[in-house]
């Protein structure tokens, strides 16, 4: 688990001959094995920001800190070894690779580590079993149903044991129930792993299991709350 | 997958082609080695001029040439022969023709001389020479009809001798052969004995065709009768003669099978081009098909590099599996007309002389293998922009635009 600490994030797209500004100097805090939730709505940022944070984008200014080291200036094969090492990602589609089953998908980031197959087994085995997905290993992702699909991303995001967990709207295409399910799922995960999970969501059916809620719009963070009440 | 239709068609298609090709141009130089010899020995300035008969270039002592190239090597064939053009009639008649006359040895050392082997096959009546004593003539159809002889009848043999004078002989006409392709029309076979008598050459002859063979007497491939033919041609360039290959012999023969060469290399090559942009497409079709699945793994794990690999190694196992089993229909389909052989129309032969009645394709195993090797590796070659296009967009833009 770790920390993560972003100090005056800015990043605008060119669009043509347009600059879209999606982050107008973002500051956050996140504590190590805490789940924290970015909530905004629509075009406020989200997704920009966790691309900085899982070192997918770089941002055009600001520094971007995991446990306490800048990764901003990081080169690209350096960027790619905290990925598979560090960080785990679940997306808004689940994204799911079609042609391979439900296990060779969750498979993947340990075979770009090098660990070798008898471990890599065990590794998988014991993820699908801790989301309860076991049964259904041999299913190809169009077999199953959005929340089993969501269940075996969280298994891929966390089989390498991450130490940050990246979801970008995690919810945005499961129904309430599902949702909820998938949430207390991560919750549970995170008492057990003590993994930081960071979720970008618009969704309020999910803020009553984060941590803390930082507030973004317009690309600038514009509350955060704490669990234990206070606001800032 | 489309790919792989692709390589599979391309390669069969190739393959195939191919070994009719190589079929067709053994089948070719063999035909004219059977007629001709590897080798033809000659006195020096012969074969230059080859269409003059009488010839007044000539090997005086045949027998002991022959004797020198059997101690060369015993599997030697070696079979003298004397050309002249000589005027035929029959004893009775005033109607004559002028035709090419071959004196010739069809027998040495019991085996049958590789040129005249069909022969008895091509009798429109008689017999043709049979072993080494036999004497008498054969005469092509159109030849007899004119001068009105059937086989029994004794013709006269006019013609000009080395000394200017004009020698006849009178010989029975004991076959008469229906006119071929192989040799021209008016045409006439008589026994050596004879032809020195016609043309006053005591122990002499105009040309000596050597045939390297194996123990079963069937002319070796050039390549394999090589060294037995340099050794030939050392001893005749010791007795001071000359002797002239079968591929120098028929220079427009070799331009031929040369051209027919380089002109498969350039089909070969225009199909490659074809085949690469059309997989170049497939493979640009089938990334961007997966552009967010390609996304996705380098955003969980995987660099750029492994995941060019990933793709090159697709297309490279997709293609060398459609490859192998591309070369081995060909095979298969080869082997089926090796076995029938695939007829060619008769009116090719009418054209040209030297034209196969058919074609047995030839399986040439390092040609099947560079086959396989282009189709496998070609592709992966043809994927390599492709998959570099995908590599050149960041992961952001890969997973795609979503708010
Ligand atoms: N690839 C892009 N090109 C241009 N503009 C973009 C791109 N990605 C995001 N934006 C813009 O940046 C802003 C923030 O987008 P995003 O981070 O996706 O927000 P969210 O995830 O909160 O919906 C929006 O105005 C969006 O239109
Ligand atoms: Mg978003």
């Amino acid at each position: 688990m770790s920390s993560v600490s972003v100090r005056d994030v800015r990043k605008s797209y060119r669009l043509g001959k347009l600059s879209v500004p999606a982050l107008n100097g973002v500051d956050l805090f996140v504590e190590a094995g805490k789940i924290v939730g970015i909530v905004g709505p629509s075009g406020s940022g989200k997704t920009t920001l966790l691309n900085m944070i899982g070192c997918i984008d770089r941002p055009d200014d600001g520094i971007v800190e995991i446990d306490g080291i800048n990764v901003v200036p990081l080169r690209d094969r350096e960027l790619t070894e905290l990925r598979r090492s560090s960080i785990g990602f679940v997306f808004q589609s689940f994204n799911l690779i079609p042609v391979l089953s439900a296990r060779e998908n969750v498979e993947l980031p340990l075979i770009a580590l090098g660990v070798p197959g008898r471990e890599r087994k065990a590794r998988v085995d014991r993820m699908l079993e801790l989301v309860d997905i076991a049964e259904f290993a041999a299913h190809k992702p169009d077999e199953l149903s959005g929340g089993q699909r969501q269940q075996v991303a969280v298994a891929r995001a966390l089989v390498i044991g991450p130490k940050i967990v990246l979801a970008d709207e995690p919810t945005a295409n499961l129904d309430g129930e599902t949702g909820r399910r998938i949430l207390s799922l991560m919750q549970r995960l995170n008492r057990e792993i003590r993994t930081t999970f960071i979720l970008a969501t618009h969704d309020p059916r999910i803020l009553p299991f984060m941590d803390s809620r930082i507030y973004l719009e317009d690309g600038i963070v514009t509350r955060v709350e704490t669990l234990d009440g206070g606001a800032g | 997958m489309q790919s792989g239709l692709a390589v599979f068609a391309g390669v069969f298609i190739v393959a195939l082609a191919d070994a009719f090709i190589a079929g067709f141009s053994a089948r070719v130089v063999n035909d004219f080695i059977a007629e001709g010899g590897h080798l033809l020995v000659s006195a020096p300035g012969y074969a230059a001029r080859r269409e003059a008969f009488p010839s007044d270039r000539y090997i005086p002592d045949s027998a002991s040439v022959e004797r020198e190239l059997r101690a060369v090597d015993p599997f030697l064939l070696v079979f003298p022969a004397i050309r002249a053009a000589v005027v035929v009639s029959r004893g009775s008649s005033e109607e004559t023709a002028t035709v090419a006359c071959r004196g010739i040895v069809p027998w040495s050392a019991g085996s049958m001389n590789p040129a005249y082997e069909s022969m008895p096959d091509r009798m429109q009546s008689g017999r043709f020479l049979e072993g080494a004593g036999d004497s008498g003539m054969v005469l092509t159809s159109g030849a007899a009809k004119r001068i009105g002889a059937s086989s029994g009848d004794r013709i006269i043999f006019l013609c000009e001798d080395r000394y200017g004078s004009f020698n006849a002989v009178e010989l029975p006409l004991i076959g008469i052969l229906r006119d071929g392709a192989s040799f021209s029309a008016d045409s006439c076979f008589i026994d050596m004995r004879n032809a020195r008598r016609l043309v006053g050459l005591e122990d002499g002859a105009d040309e000596i065709a050597v045939y390297a063979a194996d123990r079963d007497r069937m002319p070796l491939s050039p390549r394999a009768a090589e060294p037995a033919l340099k050794a030939a041609a050392e001893a005749v360039a010791g007795l001071g003669l000359e002797s002239t290959r079968w591929d120098e012999l028929s220079s427009s023969l070799s331009r031929m099978l040369d051209f027919l060469d380089i002109f498969m290399f350039v089909i070969y090559a225009m199909f490659a081009v074809v085949a690469a942009v059309g997989i170049t497409n497939s493979v640009l079709l089938s990334v961007q098909d997966r552009v967010r699945d390609l996304g996705t793994l380098r955003a969980i794990a995987f660099t750029k590099r492994q995941v060019s690999v990933m793709l090159l190694f697709e297309t490279f196992l997709v293609s060398a599996a459609s490859s192998a089993l591309a070369v081995l229909a060909a095979f298969a389909v080869s082997g089926r007309f090796a076995a029938d052989g695939f007829a060619l129309p008769a009116s090719t032969q009418a054209l040209l002389s030297w034209m196969p009645a058919e074609v047995r394709p030839l399986v040439v195993p390092s040609r099947f293998a560079l086959a396989f090797a282009a189709g496998s590796i070609l592709p992966a070659l043809a994927a390599a922009w492709p998959v570099s296009t995908v590599n050149r967009m960041s992961i952001r833009e890969a997973l795609g635009f979503s708010s």
